[in-house]
């Protein structure tokens, strides 16, 4: 017995390692009783990093690789010749439970292949979440896949017992997912979205006027976009984010650079390596849509529909932008300072705290935590300049000039 | 006094615990001003200086202890807790600047981040914060029969930061977590804790024994994508002085 449970966990983590998300945060829940096992932090731990540098929050496996399904990007697809194996749902939950107790994760990360039907797939989903909340006791942070095409009330159900769903939307444009996996329909995955989003809405309701009310996905819901599998834009798939964070509600989109696994006509060939700087480059105009008021059509200057590479992409809008440079360090609203290149959400605040008691100089500005190579060219401290030059060419050469001293160490 | 009537600096020594620490200021702030606060047991007597031991005393230092939370604020008591906890040889030092710039300047001084007598306690803080977040995820435990059992390495004395949020999470276990560098642990039951010196030698003899460690090893090394394969990037999350703790890199 001993040897098939270590080669079933072998493949479905290997099956399931191309899905990102693998946070745990989100959700505050203490435990409140002797008997159960597990609390939930709200910022999120991670115990371990992988040896690709991805940290190891939950237990990410598939209940099954099985799959009924032929889509192009996917290494469980029906026609490929790989290992195929199945959980129980008893032997998912003792897993969950023997890997928490002895802490080396904060929770499980459930996704399957279709084996016979989406409905059947969501019972089995749903029969280890009843195992472990009830069985077991498990208190701890759990994610599933929603699956698209099964009922809604199954979808309901698993729910009120999971704290994060997700549904991967996988490509940003309807023409992709008919090219790439034809068996999967678009209106299959942006329903579920919907109703998800729509009893989560209902359940906030519920927490404003009633004394007790149950639970719906606390941590809410996220999604998942290949990229560079197909030709899509960085502007279609911005674009297609900004639609489901505004519509949706979605706590995160998630962007996975393609790993060839499979030789097909449409796709690159499996010797390319997965583009790492541009799902970098997305996800850093993904927090400018979500913390920096920013909107897609900032993101993209002069026509073109990709991310620079070059610089991230709130430099690149400062560069374009000029004109609403330098800004006054001491007198520069938040909103203001969180569009400096190289000033967070940290460093601002700390800035207009720090104002209340002192004016701040340059030197003290070096001392706040932002990121004063970037920073420089487009702030005053005491209406004084630090930047030499404020112009778009000069500051471009010195800044690349600076940056060649130390090279980008984080795709080597 | 000396002779002239000028005042004499006078050294605080304290016995290395927190409220032996909150006893000194307590003196410092409430009876006669000092110059420094020092450990006992590291101190080196000067000819210049002279040097008083201050005897702990729990009502002394639970009256500073609320001084410094009503008067400044929780957040700042925080960081003096965090900075004692860390290894920092200079650390009373800028405790004491940092409480001193806080009642001369009043609450406000908690934002001025870039101050001489703030920045470096807040970087300390800051590094402690760090290694406590940490070890929420680093610790592994073993089972010893019916109870788990950790040994770690911290650079500081993180357990009394992490206990509460173990003990809560594994109300319905019984486990002990042992910081090797200081013979120290939290034993931990039904959600209460209590902190103890702690100097046995377990884990040795009982490694291989647990399906689960293996399967953890299993798991750990699948889950890595071989294309994307970056250790630099891994070992800036975990460096390698903590990975002789971590099953998973043994």
């Amino acid at each position: 017995m001993d040897e098939i449970i270590f080669k079933k966990l072998e493949i479905l983590s290997d099956a399931a390692k191309y899905d990102v998300s693998c946070s745990s945060s989100g959700v505050e829940r203490r435990n409140n009783s002797h008997k159960t096992l597990g609390n939930s932090r709200s910022f999120g731990i991670c115990h371990s990093w992988s040896s690709d540098g991805r940290c190891i929050s939950l237990l990410k496996i598939l209940l099954t690789n099985n799959c009924i399904y032929d889509c192009a990007y996917c290494v469980n697809k029906v026609t490929n010749d790989v290992h195929r194996a199945t959980f129980t749902p008893e032997e998912v939950a003792k897993l969950t439970i023997e890997f928490y107790r002895r802490n080396y994760i904060e929770g499980l990360f459930l996704s399957s292949a279709i084996e016979k039907s989406p409905n059947q797939t969501m019972e089995d989903i749903y029969r280890v979440l009843l195992l472990l909340r009830n069985k077991y006791h498990f208190n701890g942070y759990i994610h599933i896949k929603a699956i698209p095409g099964a009922d809604k009330e199954l979808i309901n159900n698993c729910g009120y017992l999971t704290d994060r769903m997700s549904i991967n939307i996988e490509l940003p444009t309807k023409e992709s997912l008919q090219k790439l996996a034809p068996q999967k329909k678009h209106v299959n995955i942006i329903t579920p979205m919907k109703e998800i989003n729509n009893q989560l809405l209902l359940t906030a309701d519920e927490k404003r006027s009633l004394k007790t009310y149950k639970r719906f996905v606390p941590a809410g819901q996220s999604t998942q976009m290949i990229i560079g599998a197909t030709d899509d834009t960085d502007y279609n798939i911005l674009n297609c984010s900004e639609y489901l964070y505004k519509k949706f509600n979605m706590k995160r989109v998630y962007y996975s650079a393609y790993v060839p696994v499979n030789e097909n006509s449409v796709l690159s060939s499996t010797q390319t390596t997965p583009p790492l700087l541009r799902e970098h480059r997305l996800y850093q105009a993904d927090w400018l849509l979500r913390f920096y008021n920013f909107k897609t059509k900032d993101i993209f200057v002069g026509g073109s529909e990709f991310i620079s590479t070059k610089f991230d992409p709130k430099m690149n809008w400062a560069l374009n932008n000029l004109q609403h440079f330098p800004v006054e360090i001491n007198y520069a609203s938040l909103e203001k300072l969180i569009q400096i290149p190289g000033i967070g959400h940290t460093s601002a605040r700390r800035i207009i705290k720090e104002r209340k008691v002192a004016y701040l100089n340059f030197e003290a500005l070096c001392k706040t935590g932002c990121v004063i190579k970037r920073a420089k060219y487009f702030v005053t401290c005491k209406g004084k300049y630090y930047g030499d030059n404020l112009d778009k060419d000069f500051i471009i050469k010195k800044y690349l000039n600076e940056q060649k001293h130390q090279q980008l160490s984080f795709f080597g | 006094m000396d002779r002239e009537g000028n005042e004499i600096d006078v050294h605080y020594l304290y016995d290395d615990t927190f409220d032996g620490l909150l006893t000194a200021c307590y003196n410092h702030y409430y009876k006669k001003t000092c110059s420094g606060i020092f450990s006992k047991v590291s101190y080196q007597v000067s000819l210049v200086e002279i040097y008083e031991e201050i005897e702990t005393n729990l009502v002394d230092s639970d009256i500073m202890y609320r001084t410094i939370k009503n008067e400044l604020s929780l957040d700042v008591l925080k960081n003096v807790l965090h900075c004692f906890l860390s290894d920092n040889i200079n650390k009373e030092k800028y405790i004491l600047d940092y409480l001193n710039l806080g009642f001369k300047m009043g609450k406000a001084f908690n934002n001025y981040h870039t101050h001489d007598a703030v920045l470096p306690l807040l970087q300390i803080v800051k590094k402690v914060k760090m290694e406590s977040h940490r070890f929420l995820g680093y610790v592994r435990f073993t089972l010893l029969g019916s109870v788990l059992y950790c040994g770690i390495h911290p650079s500081f004395n993180i357990l009394p930061i992490i206990a509460d949020h173990f003990s809560d999470r594994f109300k319905s276990e019984a486990f002990i977590i042992h910081d090797k560098n200081r013979n120290t642990a939290i034993v931990s039951k039904e959600g209460k804790w209590v902190m103890a010196t702690f100097d046995k030698n377990i884990y040795q003899d009982i490694k291989g024994q647990d399906i689960y460690e293996e399967l953890w090893k299993t798991y750990f090394k699948t889950i890595g994508i071989e294309s994307r394969k970056n250790l630099k990037l891994q070992q800036s999350f975990v460096p390698l002085k903590y990975r002789n703790d971590l099953l998973e890199f043994n």
